[in-house]
């Protein structure tokens, strides 16, 4: 795993909220929603482009399309790595890989490798995810990694 | 950031994304931060980080394009802005051509930029294509080519 890009120091309070991401993220996994969808900001301007497709907004929607992410797995270990994390005034966003062996739609086990970026506002001194983009990491098809 | 900022990043957005599919990557070159963070998780695939990385692989989809001509313009979904730091979510369409027809793309992006001595400078681009859903492993291999004439 290639170590954190961190361009500024991180607060305490963002990092308890990445911290918190990490588990609920590993929660989803298992089946189980609320934690990931309790750390998510309730404005209207909330969105998601999920990997499994939807283009969402608002929190009806997003937590919806939550919650139904959550039904398709049936076991496995979610886990996240975080390649950069970045933090400006009430603004954060990290960019990294959430990757395990996921049983979806009651299959066996697969290994899964979701490209995300997430967005976080911060909202009443509280870190919200107001973002996320994650899509399935296609193998790199360009000639070379760096041509 | 103000409001005229935002604009002119997004109207930034649309000139440079057409101009990327002429093959002229020249504005990405400007705009992208040349710091160590600079990331691109583009429709190639995986990430590249960094700015000799970053720089080689817009050098390339620039040149894939080859001045094929066409237009980019987005449709902002949501955008944010921190002290330092902004992020617009859009659904970006490429009107060009594909063997020779016209050929609508679209993908969705997300863009983080960041002030850099006093610049807006782009730290982020992540965009993979829109696509009909057909399942999780059809997700990344069918690019949308709508209202092909």
């Amino acid at each position: 795993m290639t170590a954190t890009i961190k361009a500024t120091e991180i607060p305490a309070s963002l990092q308890q909220t990445l911290d918190r991401v990490h588990s609920a993220t590993v929660a989803i996994g298992r089946g189980d929603p609320e934690p990931y969808m309790r750390l998510w900001s309730r404005a209207d301007d909330v969105s998601l482009f999920g990997a499994w497709g939807p283009c969402k907004q608002g929190w009806d929607q997003v937590s919806q399309t939550f919650r139904w992410v959550a039904t398709r797995f049936a076991g496995g270990e979610l886990r996240c790595e975080d390649l950069i994390v970045n933090v400006s005034g009430d603004l954060a966003y990290t960019v990294g890989y959430e990757r395990g062996a996921m049983a979806v739609d009651g299959q066996e086990p697969e290994p899964m490798s979701i490209r995300v970026t997430q967005v976080y506002r911060r909202e009443d001194g509280e870190w919200r995810l107001v973002h996320r983009h994650g899509d399935f990491a296609p193998i790199d098809q360009s000639a070379g990694k760096l041509g | 950031m103000s409001d005229s900022e935002l604009e002119q990043l997004e109207q930034w957005l649309d000139e440079a994304g057409t101009r990327m599919i002429d093959g002229d990557w020249s504005l990405w070159q400007d705009k992208l931060s040349k710091r160590e963070d600079v990331t691109l998780l583009g429709a190639y695939g995986a990430h590249v980080t960094g700015w000799a990385d970053v720089q080689a692989r817009f050098e390339r989809t620039a040149a894939g394009y080859a001045a094929g001509g066409g237009r980019s313009t987005h449709q902002t979904i949501a955008s944010w802005i921190g002290s330092d730091l902004a992020c617009i979510v859009a659904i970006e369409r490429h009107e060009t051509r594909l063997d020779g027809k016209p050929a609508t793309f679209r993908y969705r992006v997300t863009h983080l930029f960041r002030r850099e001595n006093g610049d807006w400078k782009m730290v982020l681009r992540h965009a993979d294509p829109l696509v009909t859903f057909l399942g999780p492993q059809f997700a990344h291999f069918t690019t949308q080519a709508e209202d092909v004439a």
